[in-house]
């Protein structure tokens, strides 16, 4: 008999030092399977969670396995239902994820995470990680000129210097400059081969954004700020991009499998990020998995002891586990992580 | 170098060197880097494959032993007994895509058939030449097998892998309106009626010349105009131009049909110019609808981005299969362009095709290249499966059941129908003896 949707809890979860957040998801079946799935705390945790229950009417009595049209409009919640509904599919299969979605297209996934503080670097670096985010300081007025498009160069200098040269940068200039300050400093770290620069400026004037990547060889990466494929395909139409930046944690495994798709035809590679917690992971390990071209997963690596914990004690299995540069994929039926209730409460938002 | 050398043997040579040498051009691949150990629970290289390809079969079928359009089936067998399904029809091309069938048999055999973007891409990116019509019908045929073994390992059909159904009822479709005057067409809106049809298509009569006379456009439009006429305002009629026209004559029937409010105007000229095709969709509000002659999404792209179409076709036996099929409607549901896609060649595409339908939110209507009474060859497909494939119940096609694609098939019930070779296709000459398209 195929399985039915019986009901779904969902709960916001915060980390003790970092004070990030994000909103975890459990559906439950009548068959006695479980699928979790993991939504960014956007608006925030209490809204993406009311939307959660809200749909606990709806997809009673539904066939888990439809999950293309669950399509609640708060794209967290969306994001996180199509990731516990994959993951009862991949249980009902007793496969993993990526197994039902035509995968593996690779059998580990190249991993970075963010720099937070000058210390960071030997705790990534300890960690695995081969790939850093480097926050750019963002300049004390709008086009700041040569002073700081150099004072940036040099501390890459100096990061490059004490990182050795097996590790890369993507600099994340987080949306901050403003287009003319983000071109200038495209060209500047031309020589520097940036993996990419990262969301250089505000996607407000689509036009400017796309001109980054027409006056320098510097890759550039944009789409943190997108909440529909639409804006994906804008900025691929205007050649504005050299890697596609959605957030799994808003999109879901499904809607980014489309992205990809959309991105393939561009010979645009997909790096998906999240800033969750380890269920995310785990659903972006599977869609890496499931992509052709899929290059770089983005996760949050937090630089406190207790944090970390709280990440490994609410899942089973280690799906953050990072080796050589890069993610080890579960091979487990579904996601391969099931929530630790006991933990999730002691960690409720 | 033989390519067996570097799929089987890249780890040794990357050992070596970190770069496959051996050869005279110098345009061989780098070797990939090598990995590392292993962990509990987690994949650190390709894991042991549950199960493998032994065999891949591909089958020549003549319906009749002068068909132009032979199907060529393809079968993957494995090492769990499990066997997979899929069809590489190429109309007029049966030997050489049967060859190219062939030349993938060591792409797959003895490896994970589970692993279907992975072998698509090997098949696609490794061919080097990429997107092309044999080509494109062999990873058809390979893709969609996969998907059937797949679809039966895990346990599932195929549309609840890709997350469908959309619509429980099943997958609307369309036959091809077998009728032209006014007594026939009344007769199909009768039936039409009865079995629960809401929507056919035709193609228009005679063939086109660069600039068309008076008389040749007249008998165009009257022909549709009396289809309108005679099937009510209630069906949705779509007509295929078959590519028979150059834009300057298409420009002017789909604006002369503009009041009849079809449902698409399909192939309105050849598909390699999206230029041309753009100009006769700016100068008119009749949908146009294309796509069955393309090769996997990266051909959709242009056609999308500069706003030509309404209406995708890809047809799965051509396009790249499932796989290929897939991605093409998830391409065009950013920016909002339905599917409808082409099938007009054996029953194994037909039914892939309506798993992808029925996974597709973007999906309008599904082909099948048939009429309201079965033919021929609807009987035979029948007698190899069992139950009616590819005919409506209500206007929908329904949703197969079972695991994979959805039914059975031996090679036995194919034997009686035994390849009787490659024929061209139809070929059409104007009144002066120069080519015509058909």
């Amino acid at each position: 008999m195929p399985a039915v949707i019986t009901d779904l809890t969902a709960q916001g979860v915060r980390e003790p030092v970092s004070r990030r957040e994000y909103v975890l998801v459990e559906v439950r079946t009548d068959s006695g399977l479980t699928g979790v799935g993991e939504g960014a705390a956007q608006p925030d945790a209490a809204t993406v969670v009311a939307a959660l229950q809200e749909q606990r009417k709806t997809l009673a009595g539904r066939d888990p396995t439809a999950y293309e049209m669950v399509r609640p409009a708060l794209p967290a919640a969306r994001a996180a239902l199509n990731m516990a509904l994959l993951d009862i599919t991949g249980q009902l299969a007793r496969a993993p994820v990526y197994e039902v979605l035509g995968g593996p297209t690779r059998f580990k996934a190249r991993a970075a995470t963010t720099l937070v503080d000058a210390s960071s670097l030997e705790t990534a670096r300890a960690a695995g990680f081969r790939a850093l985010l480097a926050p750019v300081e963002p300049p004390a007025w709008r086009n700041s000129g040569q002073a700081w498009v150099r004072g940036v160069r040099r501390r890459l200098e100096e990061l490059r210097r004490a990182a050795g040269d097996e590790v890369d940068f993507i600099l994340d200039c987080g949306g901050s400059l403003t287009p003319g300050d983000a071109q200038m400093l495209a060209r500047e770290v031309e020589s520097f081969h940036l993996l990419w620069l990262e969301e250089p400026c505000p996607t407000v004037n689509l036009q400017a954004a796309a001109k980054i990547s027409q006056e320098s060889a510097t890759p550039v990466g944009f789409g943190r700020g997108a909440r529909s494929n639409a804006e994906f395909q804008d900025l691929l139409r205007l050649d504005a991009i050299d890697v596609l930046r959605p957030d799994i944690g808003l999109h879901g495994i499904s809607q980014i499998r489309k992205a990809a798709a959309l991105a393939e035809t561009y010979y645009v590679a997909v790096a998906p990020f999240h800033r969750g917690g380890p269920v995310a992971t785990a659903a972006a390990l599977h869609l890496a998995a499931s992509l052709p071209n899929f290059f770089l997963q983005e996760a949050p690596w937090p630089a406190a002891e207790a944090d970390r914990r709280m990440r490994a004690e609410i899942v089973s299995g280690a799906p953050e586990t990072v080796r050589d540069g890069y993610f080890l994929l579960p091979t487990a039926p579904g996601l391969g992580v099931h929530l630790n209730a006991e933990a999730v409460r002691r960690y409720r938002v | 170098m033989k390519r067996r050398h570097f799929l089987t043997g890249f780890s040794a040579a990357a050992a070596g060197t970190g770069r496959v040498f051996g050869a005279e051009c110098g345009c061989l691949p780098l070797a990939a880097a090598a990995q590392g150990g292993a962990a509990p629970g987690l994949a650190t290289s390709w894991p042991a494959p549950r199960i493998k390809v032994t065999n891949l079969k591909v089958l020549g079928v003549s319906l009749t032993r002068d068909s132009d359009r032979p199907y060529v089936f393809v079968k993957i067998e494995t090492d769990q007994g499990v066997v997979g399904w899929g069809e590489a029809t190429l109309e007029g091309k049966a030997g050489a895509t049967m060859a190219a069938v062939n030349d993938f048999r060591e792409f797959l055999i003895g490896h994970n058939p589970m692993q279907v973007e992975h072998h698509w891409q090997s098949m696609y990116v490794h061919t080097f030449y990429r997107a092309g019509p044999v080509l494109g019908s062999a990873i058809s045929g390979i893709d969609q097998a996969l998907w059937d073994i797949r679809g039966k390992v895990l346990g599932l059909p195929v549309y609840k892998l890709l997350g469908g159904p959309v619509n429980p009822r099943g997958v609307r479709g369309y036959y091809h309106a077998r009728a032209s005057t006014k007594e026939e067409l009344a007769r199909l809106r009768a039936s039409a009626q009865q079995l629960g049809i809401t929507c056919f298509k035709s193609g228009i009569p005679g063939y086109y010349e660069w600039i068309e006379t008076h008389r040749s456009i007249r008998r165009a439009v009257d022909h549709m105009t009396r289809l309108r006429e005679g099937l009510g305002p209630d069906i949705d009629i779509g007509i295929d131009f078959h590519a028979k026209t150059s834009p300057s004559v298409a420009t002017i029937l789909c604006k002369e049909v503009e009041p009849l409010h079809l449902l698409f105007i399909e192939e309105p000229c050849p598909p390699e110019n999206v230029k041309a095709m753009a100009r006769i969709s700016r100068r008119t509000t009749t949908p146009i609808a294309t796509g069955e002659r393309l090769i996997a999404s990266f051909s959709c792209r242009e056609l999308i981005e500069m706003g030509v179409v309404d209406i995708l076709q890809p047809d799965i036996n051509h396009v790249g299969g499932i796989t290929a099929l897939w991605k093409v409607g998830a391409m065009a549901e950013a920016s909002d362009i339905s599917m409808a896609p082409h099938a007009c060649e054996g029953p194994i595409g037909g039914l892939a095709t309506l798993h992808v339908d029925a996974a597709t939110p973007n999906f309008l209507v599904q082909e099948i290249c048939s009429g309201v009474t079965p033919e021929m060859k609807e009987k035979v497909w029948e007698e190899w499966l069992g139950f009616p494939a590819m005919r409506m119940v209500d206007g929908y096609f329904p949703l197969p059941q079972k695991p994979g694609l959805g039914f059975e098939l031996t090679e036995q019930a194919l034997a009686k129908y035994p390849f009787g070779g490659t024929r061209p296709m139809a070929r059409v000459f104007h009144a002066d003896g120069s080519v015509a398209e058909w």
